[in-house]
């Protein structure tokens, strides 16, 4: 579960509804659950024990929010505790060619020495309001599917304008059960934020890409910033203590995180979309991209280093879209989807009034996910053009031509100057990739538009102009000034010399931008069907099961819980912990040189081989329901402890995002006892294990 | 890894390009323009005569000679059941290990027989010639066996050593191996089945592993250590990734050149049945073992014997259930059936053969589950008493028409089975008949004749219980006695194990003739024909299913995708430790939990020594104790066990996935050097 897969957020309610999994009976430990409503009684049936107010109100306020991913404060100083997988971009920002901070690590000895990140921003969830009621009571009697959105949307808007002016925090909104509640959270932001300690890249993601989402693991997959505020460390409200010792087999383990995005709620008909088009497009789309990468990665340790976050991710995606689909493969499970699907459906039907309103429902989301299927080959190769030049003409030829209607006629983010304003200063922020890879990334694409389209479809023609891929793309790259900052400024400030400008990639980005239009229109019909109706059999659940079950993710914070807990795999159990004497175990087994050092110990940790203490636990499984954006979530014990630091997933767990199996999908976390002998025996930090231990 | 059931016939899989590493080989036949291409290297004759004259088997498994004197290397596993016969109450040599510190304490075990195979014959013409045309099926059967038996008895009483008839491509060859017999074995080391057998039933075929697997025996002859041909040098170097390992062992049986028609049986009817039945045994040894710990040392190793079989059981139902697989086998055999079906001459003697096969299938379903009930039921003096009520009467018949554990060759084998004396408990036989007895009822119906006959009206319990507690049986030497005493002894004797006995020998010997000759004889034949055509298609090309004789696989060490990930192709005994200390002592039953000599001593232990390791190599079960060889033919490692991915290995090779799994020679010597005080032995396997 590494970098940019942490979760790809989508903040508005796209993906859909249904009905998930046996809902009567939720199976063991299953859930992501919304701090205003937990499954207290369950827990306490099955492990007498469930968290009170205080506990929940201190974790919430330890918990941070990270782009993508989750964290928390660890000490009364703003020591923030999180994944090196998560803080990976932001170690790749504050180095250089020079301090290659991933690659070495990175100890601040000092508070002086703790490095400002550009740009990084944390967030405390502060607090939660739900405003279904107020939304539901906006929408006119008998309005259409349309007008009724549009209401709602604009009572919204007026709501969070309120809670921000009120609160002085930044307020989102969060939609939940595909649209059956909504709620405002309110976040405080912390925009200092320097790093402090961050272990080499090659002990954080030991086994690399391999490894990933596998078990037994042994990754130290850990970075520590720190807040600061008015140029002095922060001093959070609440901070997590840090557990003498990490879990034993057995016990219970809470997380607390933000999980991205699951479909566990979508209809049948949505996941079997997936599983026949749209999954297996994302996975040809996503190995063409990692094969590029890779070309280019083995080109020499510079090149290897510019993409190696950007690798990372694609990597990840790939490998958990590949184990997504085997999850919709699986014949049982989704024979027990189904099952749920019909039941509800049943209850439906038998209520008159549920039946006027969701009755149809799963039919017209069944059909607008095959309309939208049509179109999804063209969307894979739009999405393949990896090419940052072309992304950067992409958005000009798009500014263009929405500019050129009346306001009221444009896409919402483009409407008001502020818009516009947002929409400029992020293309300004482009930065064209190196010149080798922006041909790969065009070949790419071309030819995968020419294989997965023909030569005479009107996207391949519109790319290649009738030549070979390779002969088009350095065409392009030799024609085109996007190269150039002026120009590029230019462009952006003077809509004439924009008007005519007949740079090639630029024209190419505007019958690009011609062809995508009337796709992006069908797009948003099909997307607002969809959100309608699945807002409908949302709202059908909840009057037939209330709250009894939990809503799909959506990063934002959740609280899962379960147990040190094995599970079966390759044909034995799995272990529950691994230790230091693993580590070496596995490093010795491949030696420095196999698959490319992926196994291969940073010096400093063949160096420590005699001075740890092999027993130590070093990462362990627990049963907890979670997904990407959790990575960096802290693991807490009953006693509302740190006690570990989730990182991944096994492979069983890329299911999850449509179905959590209890037998076998486990969290897979880094053992806090770990964590604290590797800052004081590997790193020689003593003072940051003074600052976290004491009381 | 055991070898069991066997297979039969057809069809193999991709047959032009077998795939990478594919094969069990003859020694007769090695695909050496493959190796040479692929690594280079293929070993010569001499290389080939000495690590097959190094080669032992063992009952079950395989083993080597790995010193002048003498010294035989196999599996734990494979000596368990042995190293059980030698321990006795408060000594269980199983769970605390043995060393013998001086020759003078190794322990002579009961029974054991290894084997070198000496000489190979290739008689398949001579067969051929024996079998007139046009014979029906049954006939023809039963002149082949007459004239097998007669060569083999011919070479035996040539030779002086014992013949077995080799059947290869079912029946496409008729080979006699001549082996030199070895009668005095005797126990020189062990490890704590808790080291041997680390990670329990749950680690049982999987990797990574860190199982020390090994057991040491040595042969004696006229009282003195033996001093053998050929011995195995242990390698001076360790091996690494990539390297080449050749593996010289018995592959029990394989079944990848069944039909279609057969694997469907198996998977439909076959191993759900077995594995049902198995269960309910485990679930009766088990509960016997609850009743006290010397309960539990009495039935310890069957237990394990029995999960073990279970988990290979599930992991066939799994190979034939995956769907690609087997589209892919039924693919291959339409294909072999076109190319017979396009000569005419093929056509005539094979293109009718699948469909034979097929209705054989049919009539086998019924028949085999009747024959799972009709036997002896769990019982080992049922088994004897049958044994000796049968030897006269199939004495009196001719050798082709007996049961096959009573022909000429087989006879003297089962007369020596009969006098071993093993470790017998009153209590666990009494418990395993009624559990049999029991099972026979449930699964026949009271009114079943077999039923009727056995239980005459009373309970299982009864039944079991009075017999256990009348028969004399346990007793050798009254076994002897009634041996010598021939047909009247037995027909006098008023044993009640003899006296049910009788009741049973008809109903099984009828159902048993009926198999023989409505399905297994069908199978040979049409096995026969269908291997024969496609020895005329494809030659040798192709390497035979498993016998349970010497063959030879070839592959490098290597890791594979699982998981997830990229398996390592080494564990260490770092990872032994990560893995005790992972689960704890206590955690399933203490599957994880080491002896406490080897947390005393692992300070001493160089913690980075390669441990297990995974390679290429085409085995299956009876490979176990199998030696692993590099290009010089010396000692590397020790086979004892398959991935789980290996266990579809017995109806087809994934190159990508199926390993074998070995312990490593260096942990060896460093577990014998360093934790057992074993340095004698280390000296006189290195030589140094």
């Amino acid at each position: 579960m590494n970098g940019y897969l942490e979760q790809t957020m989508r903040k508005t309610l796209t993906p859909l509804l249904a009905l998930l999994i046996a809902a009567p009976a939720l199976r063991a430990d299953e859930g992501m659950w919304t701090f205003d409503n937990l499954p207290v009684a369950k827990m306490k049936q099955k492990y007498g024990f469930a968290p009170d107010q205080a506990w929940l109100d201190h974790v919430r306020l330890s918990a941070v929010r990270f782009p993508g991913g989750s964290g928390s404060f660890v000490s009364a100083d703003g020591l923030v505790l999180t994944n090196h997988h998560v803080g990976h971009n932001w170690i790749e920002r504050v180095s250089d060619s020079t301090h290659d901070y991933v690659g070495n690590g990175f100890v601040a000895a000092t508070r002086e020495q703790e490095i400002k990140v550009p740009g990084l921003e944390l967030n405390t969830l502060i607090s939660m309001e739900n405003v279904t009621e107020a939304l539901a009571k906006a929408a006119p009697e008998g309005a259409g599917e349309a007008a009724a959105a549009k209401a709602r949307q604009e009572a919204l808007a007026g709501l969070l304008k309120a809670a921000r002016e009120r609160t002085g925090l930044q307020c989102e909104p969060v939609v939940l059960y595909q649209g059956g509640e909504t709620w405002i959270y309110a976040y405080k932001v912390h925009k200092d934020v320097r790093l402090v300690l961050a272990p080499e890249y090659g002990i954080a993601a030991f086994g690399k890409e391999w490894d990933n989402f596998s078990w037994p693991r042994f990754c130290l997959d850990f970075s520590l910033f720190r807040v600061y505020e008015d140029g002095k460390p922060y001093k959070p409200q609440h901070h997590l203590a840090w557990a003498p010792k990490g879990p034993a087999y057995g016990d219970m383990t809470f997380i607390v995180g933000h999980p991205g995005r699951t479909s566990r709620l979508e209809t049948l008909a949505q996941m079997e979309a997936t599983r026949d088009v749209f999954g297996p497009l994302g996975v040809r789309t996503l190995d063409r991209t990692r094969k590029v990468l890779h070309a280019y990665a083995t080109r020499g340790a510079e090149p290897a280093r510019q993409v190696s976050a950007m690798l990372m991710g694609v990597e990840n995606g790939y490998k958990v879209t590949v184990n997504e689909l085997v999850g919709l493969r699986d014949r049982e499970s989704m024979a027990e989807v189904a099952r749920a699907e019909t039941e509800l459906r049943a209850a439906v039907d038998k209520d008159p009034a549920l039946k006027a309103l969701a009755g149809s429902s799963w039919d017209k989301v069944a059909a607008a996910t095959a309309r939208r299927a049509r179109f999804a080959k063209e969307d894979a190769i739009l999405g393949s053009l990896r090419s940052r030049m072309l992304e950067f003409a992409l958005g000009l030829a798009r500014l263009e031509a929405e500019t050129a209607l009346p306001a009221d006629k444009r896409a919402s983010e483009y409407r008001t100057e502020a818009d516009i304003t947002r929409r400029k200063a992020r293309l300004k922020g482009m930065v064209p990739g190196d010149a080798v890879l922006e041909q790969a990334f065009l070949e790419s694409g071309f030819n995968a538009s020419l294989q997965d389209l023909g030569p005479s479809h009107p996207l391949t023609a519109a790319l290649l102009g009738g030549k070979a891929p390779a002969e088009a793309a350095s065409l392009l790259l030799s024609g085109t000034r996007l190269k150039d900052a002026a120009f590029r400024a230019s462009l952006l400030d003077d809509p004439k010399a924009l008007k005519d400008s007949r740079d090639p990639m630029l024209v190419l980005a505007r019958s690009l931008a011609a062809l995508q239009a009337p796709m992006r229109a069908e797009r948003e019909e099909i997307q607002a069907v969809i959100a309608e109706h699945g807002a409908r059999i949302a709202q059908a659940r909840f009057k037939v099961r209330g709250r009894s079950v939990y809503p799909d993710a959506t990063f934002t914070l959740r609280l899962s819980y379960g147990a040190v807990e094995t599970y079966p795999s390759a044909g034995t159990l799995a272990p529950p912990f691994t230790t230091f004497a693993g580590l070496y175990d596995r490093a010795d087994a491949w030696g420095p040189e196999a698959e490319d050092h992926s196994w291969e110990l940073p010096k400093r940790w063949v160096d420590a081989r005699g001075s740890l203490d092999l027993r130590t636990h070093f990462n362990f499984i627990s049963s907890n329901d979670i997904i990407g954006g959790n990575s960096g979530s802290p693991v807490i014990d009953r006693q509302g402890r740190l006690i570990g630091l989730v990182f991944d997933g096994n492979i069983e767990s890329n299911a999850g995002r449509f179905f959590f199996d209890p037998k076998v999908n486990r969290s897979l976390s880094v053992d806090a006892s770990g964590i604290l002998a590797a800052i004081d025996k590997v790193y020689g930090a003593s003072r940051l294990v003074l600052e976290i231990t004491s009381k | 890894m055991k070898p069991s059931v066997l297979g039969l016939a057809l069809s193999l899989v991709a047959m032009p390009g077998l795939r990478a590493e594919e094969g069990m080989w003859t020694f007769d036949n090695l695909p050496i323009a493959k190796m040479k291409e692929k690594y280079g290297f293929a070993p010569d004759p001499a290389w080939l005569d000495h690590a097959r004259l190094s080669s032992l088997r063992f009952p079950g498994g395989s083993g080597s000679f790995i010193s002048a004197d003498g010294l035989v290397l196999t599996n734990h596993h494979v000596g368990r059941d042995h190293i059980q016969a030698v321990s006795g109450q408060g000594r269980d040599l199983v769970r605390n290990g043995f060393v013998a510190a001086t020759r003078e304490e190794e322990i002579k075990v009961p029974g054991l027989e290894l084997l070198t195979l000496v000489a190979m014959e290739d008689v398949t013409a001579r067969v051929a010639r024996a079998v007139a045309k046009g014979l029906p099926d049954k006939a023809a059967q039963e002149a082949r066996q007459a004239e097998l038996g007669r060569i083999q008895k011919e070479i035996q009483d040539r030779t002086g050593l014992r013949a077995e008839v080799v059947r290869l491509y079912q029946g496409g060859e008729y080979w006699i191996y001549t082996y030199k017999k070895h009668t005095d074995v005797r126990l020189v080391m062990a490890p704590e089945v808790r080291m041997a057998k680390f990670g329990g039933d749950a680690d049982n075929f999987t990797y990574p592993r860190f199982g020390l697997d090994f057991a040491l025996f040595r042969v004696y002859e006229d009282g003195r250590p033996y001093h053998p041909k050929a011995h195995l040098a242990w390698a001076a170097e360790g091996l690494k990734a990539g390297d080449l390992t050749f593996v010289t062992g018995h592959p029990g049986s394989t079944a990848r050149l069944e039909t279609q028609a057969q694997m469907l049986a198996s998977r439909d009817v076959a191993w759900p049945e077995r594995i049902r039945t198995l269960e309910a045994l485990r679930g009766a040894l088990v509960a016997y073992g609850k009743r006290s710990p010397e309960h539990f040392r009495q039935v310890g190793a069957q237990i394990l014997n029995v999960e073990n079989s279970l988990k290979a059981m599930k992991g066939y139902l799994a190979g034939l259930q995956d769907p690609a697989a087997m589209a892919r086998l039924g693919r291959e055999e339409r294909e072999l059936k076109a190319k017979v079906d396009a000569d005419p001459a093929l056509k005539a003697r094979a293109g009718g053969s699948w469909a034979a096969i097929a209705r054989a299938m049919a009539v086998q379903k019924p028949l085999a589950r009747e024959l799972a009930f009709v036997g002896t039921c769990n019982s080992t003096l049922l088994g004897h008493a049958l044994t000796l009520v049968r030897l006269p009467e199939q004495a009196a018949l001719p050798t082709a028409k007996r049961l096959s554990e009573f022909t000429d060759a087989n006879v003297e084998a089962t007369r020596r089975r009969l006098l071993v004396d093993r470790p017998y408990y009153p209590e666990l036989e009494t418990a395993l008949f009624t559990h049999g007895l029991q099972e026979a009822l449930a699964g026949l119906g009271a009114g079943h004749p077999f039923v009727k006959a056995m239980l005459g009206g009373k309970t299982p319990a009864a039944v079991a219980g009075l017999a256990v507690a009348g028969s004399r049986l346990a007793d050798p030497a009254v076994r002897k006695a009634l041996l010598e005493g021939g047909r009247q002894a037995v027909l006098a004797s008023q044993d009640p194990m003899i006296l049910l006995a009788r009741r049973l020998e008809a109903p099984n010997r009828l159902l048993r003739q009926r198999m023989e000759d409505q399905v297994n004889s069908v199978v040979a034949e049409h096995g026969g024909r269908i291997a024969g055509a496609r020895f005329r298609i494809f030659g040798k090309e192709v390497y035979p299913d498993a016998t349970f004789t010497l063959r030879l696989s070839y592959g490098p060490v290597s890791s594979y995708p699982a998981n997830g990930t990229h398996i390592q192709p080494f564990t260490t005994l770092h990872g032994l430790f990560d893995r005790a200390l992972a689960w704890g002592p206590e955690a399933e039953g203490g599957a994880w939990s080491l002896p406490s000599r080897w947390w005393e001593r692992k300070d001493r232990l160089a913690l980075d020594t390669p441990y297990n390791f995974a390679h290429s190599v085409d085995i299956i079960g009876g490979n176990s104790g199998s030696p692993v060889l590099n290009r010089k033919g010396e000692l590397a490692g020790l086979i004892f066990d398959g991935n789980i991915e290996s266990l579809a290995g017995r109806y087809y090779y994934d190159g990508k996935v199926n390993r074998g799994v070995s312990v490593d020679g260096r942990a060896i010597l460093e577990a014998l050097g360093k934790v057992y005080d074993a340095q004698h032995l280390v000296k006189e396997i290195t030589g140094k």
